[in-house]
């Protein structure tokens, strides 16, 4: 048994074909992803936006400025880059100039403050970071004042309480502000989402390394299968070496792949990196469940099994939101209205794990997600031990 | 294999030892009434098939004859629809590796994994028998050498030659030293050098005690290494014995060629009514007469020859072969 998974583990190693799958591909895509993020996360970790204030008497009285002294705060955290003017002509001169992002002003004692942006350039009518540097600008002007009230109820105790820039900050990258970011255990970021997903079409791919060491170990799949089956070792234990060394190859690749997102792409895994490696044993076991599943299957080549295990990864993958945003929000949706079909995707699963690890404090939903994975698994090894209990065959 | 240095025996002693061993014994390979269905093809019409310990047996058939589904019947490798298979005297069945263990097969098609080396292609099916690692790396060099593969150890099976990939291929089937051997056409498509090799290979392990069942559709190889031999036609055996009752049970004797310049009615008809002769053809200049066994043969045709007054340039005769009793009892050629 001890050689049959040394030399299946040398066999694979050497099938130079199955890393174009399980390795080389998800480095490549995450490769293409981190040139595709590199501007959207580059604004999203906000470098502060110069803004103008009109610091009279008016903004001085109004409790948005202790809002955005908070907001201007020096650390990791700053939103703004402060600039104050004692006049309005001044500050409107700097705008038109493009000193600053954009200018607040509180127009009287008491009103609620005012956002003045560059003339000529309504939102959206360009792209790139003065855009972006607009939209933060007034989605604080817009938060403040959708809150004013309870934001002027509590200023008036407690200031800088109330102005936690956290708070602002969640609100953009969380897209409409719907996550409960007090759960958080990393602040959020949507590009890591798709990573996420990567791995899961990584890990599905890599099911392609125990189709094709499950066929050379069956009789009626492969002559090599047929001869193997005539020696002095039982069936059982064959298979039992061969899966065990096609999860270590499949756990490899996926670490490896991990080890490239993580340093080289520099994606955030929360500080959780051991954690992830434990999530990628499940992943590859569930790879490992659906090769054999797949490969079992007789009277289908391993050239059609590849191609039908490349289908179903990248629908899985659809579902699991791989493909950008709309996919991203159509994998949202087809989870929220059919959780038990959504649960049932590898892929999806694979994807939620990792951010599980990255989204919750605890350890419970990754917890969970793993056992998911390992009834899948579980699942998946019946089927393909289903198809191969027979010990002889009609033909070969 | 050239440097394992069989001696000049042959099938006729190895018969003779297993003449003793039988007794005690009884058959290695008994099947009995094996019927093998593929939809509507009867592969396997009643097969019957008693192999003796020590023998080198032929299954000499034409292609699609049923040698290699019955090798896979008794191997377990396929159902059969009849029959019952014992081994080395007991009931074989799929998990009874302990019979496995005393087996050996080598493919009709050649079977290794790509991606391994000649040693460890070699080592990986001997640990399928063998699980003491130093013993398996003696048996491991000593089936190398046995099949001359010393100098190729460390190459893939892509690299090799068709005939030294056939070689890898046996090495792969023998290497743990088993006491039943089956060879399925081991020397298809492979140089004659390469052949005598692997011939010479599979007498010097009968030597050493190994039963072998050997197919093959080469009736000269058969001819050459096997002790007994059966000719299959149509998933039937139509014939069994040694060579020489082979083809004493046909009764054909020698073919005689012979060139003369010119034959007239007369002489031909005076040949034709010998007592031993069954057929003469005349074909300018090459006269062929097909004969039964007789003593004198080819006195008697150069007698009435002579008689005629007619020249003989070149002649040869040759002995009946396992296509003429092929050809006798099925009526058609052993290969097309
Ligand atoms: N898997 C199969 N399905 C259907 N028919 C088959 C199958 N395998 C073999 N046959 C048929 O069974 C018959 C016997 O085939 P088999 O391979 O045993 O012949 P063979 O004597 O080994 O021939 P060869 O000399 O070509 O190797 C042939 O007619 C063949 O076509
Ligand atoms: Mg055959």
């Amino acid at each position: 048994m001890g050689v049959i998974f040394r030399d299946t583990l040398r066999a694979l190693v050497r099938t130079r074909a199955l890393y174009i799958w399980s390795l080389i591909f998800p480095i490549v895509l995450s490769t293409m992803f981190m040139f595709m993020f590199a501007n959207l996360d580059g604004e999203r970790a906000f470098d502060p936006v110069p803004t103008g204030i009109v610091a009279d008497e008016a903004w001085d009285a109004s409790p948005f400025a202790a809002v955005v002294d908070d907001l201007a705060a020096p650390g990791d955290d700053q939103l703004l880059a402060v600039r104050s003017f004692p006049s309005a002509e001044e500050a409107r001169s700097a705008l038109t100039a493009g000193e600053v992002a954009g200018v607040f002003a509180v127009p009287e004692a008491g009103a609620a403050p005012e956002l003045w942006v560059a003339p000529g350039s309504e939102t959206g009518a360009t792209l790139g970071a003065d855009d972006v540097n607009r939209t933060i600008l007034e989605t604080v002007a817009d938060t403040y004042v959708r809150d004013a009230d309870l934001l002027a109820a509590v200023a008036a105790e407690d200031p800088a309480a109330l102005a936690d820039p956290g708070r602002l900050e969640a609100a953009f990258s969380a897209g409409n502000g719907t996550e409960e970011t007090s759960l958080t255990h990393a602040s959020p970021k949507e590009s890591v989402r798709y990573y996420y997903a990567l791995f899961g079409m990584a890990a599905l791919f890599g099911a392609q390394i125990a189709v094709f060491a499950v066929c050379q170990t069956q009789p009626n799949l492969s002559p090599l299968g047929a001869r193997r089956a005539l020696g002095a070792v039982g069936r059982t234990r064959t298979l039992l070496a061969t899966l065990a060394a096609c999860w270590l190859v499949s756990w490899a690749c996926l670490v490896a792949a991990f080890l490239y997102v993580r340093f080289v792409v520099g994606v955030d895994f929360a500080g959780r990196e051991l954690w992830c490696v434990a999530g990628l044993a499940a992943a590859a076991l569930v790879a490992c469940a659906l090769g054999t599943a797949l490969g079992a299957l007789p009277k289908i080549d391993f050239g059609s099994k590849t191609g039908i295990l490349t289908g179903v990864a990248c629908l899985l993958s659809l579902f699991a939101g791989l493909y950008g945003e709309p996919c991203m929000e159509l994998a949202d949706t087809v989870a929220r209205q059919f959780p038990v079909l959504s649960g049932l995707n590898p892929a999806k699963a694979i994807a939620d794990m990792f951010y599980s690890l990255y989204y919750y404090d605890g350890l419970d939903v990754f917890a969970a997600k793993v056992a998911v994975l390992g009834l899948m698994a579980a699942v998946l090894f019946a089927v393909g031990a289903l198809f191969m209990r027979r010990q002889r065959y009609a033909s070969l | 294999m050239d440097e394992y240095s069989a001696g000049p025996t042959g099938p006729a002693r190895a018969a003779g030892e297993a003449q003793a061993a039988r007794a005690a014994v009884g058959p290695v390979v008994a099947v009995d009434n094996l019927v093998k269905r593929y939809g509507d093809l009867v592969a396997l019409d009643h097969f019957n098939l008693t192999i003796e310990p020590g023998e080198i047996f032929g299954l000499l058939g034409p292609n699609g004859s049923g040698k290699t589904t019955a090798i896979n019947c008794i191997l377990q490798l396929l159902t059969y629809d009849k029959g019952t298979i014992r081994l080395f005297g007991e009931p074989m069945a799929p998990t009874r590796y302990d019979l496995k263990r005393r087996i050996g097969v080598v493919p009709q098609n050649v079977a290794l994994f790509e991606e391994l080396t000649v040693r460890e292609n070699i080592d990986f099916f001997c640990a399928l028998y063998v699980s003491d690692r130093r013993e398996r790396a003696r048996l491991v060099d000593e089936a190398i050498a046995f099949v001359g593969l010393q100098d190729y150890v460390k190459f893939r099976p892509r690299k090799l030659s068709g005939g030294l990939l056939r070689r890898l291929n046996i090495a792969c089937g023998i290497a743990h030293k088993p006491q039943l051997a089956f060879f399925d056409e081991p020397t298809v498509a492979v140089d004659p050098q390469s052949r005598n090799a692997i011939l010479e290979g599979i007498r010097a392990m009968n030597e050493r005690g190994c039963t072998v069942v050997y197919t093959s559709h080469y009736m000269e190889e058969v001819e050459e290494i096997c002790s007994r031999i059966m000719i299959m036609d149509k998933g039937r055996s139509v014939a069994v014995g040694t060579n020489a009752e082979l083809k004493a049970m046909v009764g054909v004797g020698e073919r005689i060629f012979i060139e003369v310049a010119a034959l007239d009615e007369g002489t031909r008809a005076r040949l034709a009514t010998l007592p031993h002769v069954r057929h003469v053809a005349y074909n300018e200049p090459e006269l062929t007469v097909h004969c039964e066994q007789g003593a004198h043969n080819v006195s008697d045709v150069m007698g009435v020859l002579a008689a005629a007054g007619i020249t003989c340039g070149r002649m040869y005769a040759e002995p009946p072969t396992l296509n003429d009793v092929f050809l006798e009892i099925t009526g058609k050629e052993l290969r097309d």
